[in-house]
């Protein structure tokens, strides 16, 4: 089990930890120092997770079943819209400290709060199995420190280069990210049927499988669908072409 | 004039293929989650079809039932039920397993 541990953990921490590396890295580009403004996020973050996985059953039932769904599609379209005005903050010319901020703060909770609510719950369901809860929560620190070790590298690539140049990086980096999130917001209202799924656009897999460890990577990193639906790519090329607009006119 | 009649086209196009005004009635299947395993482990689904899972856990503990080729993952708490809309597939086979215990619970989907 403790690989199994790492393996969902670090995925759910990579996401999460690529985000904060990069408005981290945003916020340097501008001057601002993130530091304070991360941590009290990711620990208000990791407050509303708990709260979120103890309440998980009855979130789920609420709106004729389509509660879990829901909370998620919201907390995701909030972290696409808050992206691309913090992104747009970061490339403009005259920054806003507090728009900047708060955006980014913002963003950390939500994702924060989606993505150790599983990890909450995953743990919860063994914490009375004293036999492989040691192995589990072992796993489970493997998997954050690889997690945050990734974040903590891509945090130093992007300072490493030239700041008009890690800014453009940053906000195209963040761009996936968006894009990918609007691909796992369109699966959650059409896994409820509240919009309608079509067959398939086409199938990658066979050059990524999500079932691989890359493929896993893939998805946690940027949401990497080998079989997506017209309107994820649709949403995904428009997300891709927002940001690109953005960085033309403001980069 | 042109890209206006190719934007409403396209608006037309999604609202029609993306709609959810359906008269047909859309079939339920159950699966059932005992001691970490899916019953019934295979699944028969028609082809071309929009199919409703209702997933009961049995168990005290939490599942996540998830497909990566059906890009569906639901978490299922202990002692309760859930449905995931699936469908229209093509005919196939798509795997789904319990992220919390992927050693044990499988599962296929047969498309046919």
């Amino acid at each position: 089990m403790m690989l199994e541990s790492i393996i969902l953990i670090l995925t759910e921490i990579l996401e999460a930890s690529v985000l904060i590396a990069l408005l981290y890295s945003g916020w340097n580009c501008i001057g601002l120092n993130g530091r304070s403004t991360t941590l009290k996020s990711i620990i208000i973050g990791m407050i509303c997770s708990l709260v979120i996985a103890y309440y998980l059953g009855d979130i789920s039932d609420t709106f004729e079943g389509r509660g879990q769904e829901l909370l998620n599609a919201i907390l995701l379209s909030f972290c696409i819209g808050l992206i691309f005005i913090y992104s747009y903050f970061c490339l403009n010319e005259k920054t806003n400290v507090s728009i900047s901020f708060l955006t980014g703060s913002l963003i950390v909770i939500f994702s924060i709060t989606r993505e150790v609510s599983e990890i909450a719950i995953f743990l919860m369901g063994y914490i009375y199995n004293s036999e492989l809860l040691p192995s589990l929560l072992f796993g489970g620190l493997i998997g954050i420190g690889i997690g945050t070790s990734f974040g903590i590298l891509l945090y130093y690539f992007l300072g490493y280069i030239s700041s008009k140049k890690s800014k453009i990086i940053t906000v195209s980096l963040l761009g996936l990210l968006a894009a990918g999130m609007s691909t796992e917001l369109i699966s959650y209202l059409m896994q409820v049927d509240i919009i309608g799924s079509t067959t398939f656009l086409y199938d990658s897999s066979f050059i990524i499988n999500e079932s691989s460890l890359i493929g896993r990577f893939s998805y946690a990193i940027f949401r990497y669908e080998s079989t997506p639906t017209l309107l994820q790519f649709l949403f995904y090329v428009f997300i891709l072409c927002s940001f690109s607009t953005l960085i033309i006119k403001k980069g | 004039m042109i890209r206006q009649n190719i934007l409403k086209f396209t608006l037309l196009f999604l609202l029609c293929s993306h709609s959810n005004i359906c008269f047909a009635e859309v079939p339920i299947i159950e699966i059932k989650i005992k001691n970490h395993l899916f019953y019934p482990a295979e699944v028969n689904v028609p082809s071309n079809k929009k199919v409703k899972l209702l997933v009961i856990n049995e168990d005290d503990t939490p599942e996540e039932w998830e497909s990566y080729e059906l890009n569906r993952e639901k978490v299922i708490m202990g002692g309760r039920k859930s449905y995931i809309f699936i469908g229209p597939l093509s005919p196939g086979v798509y795997n789904f397993f319990g992220e919390f215990h992927p050693k044990t619970a499988q599962g296929i989907i047969l498309v046919k």
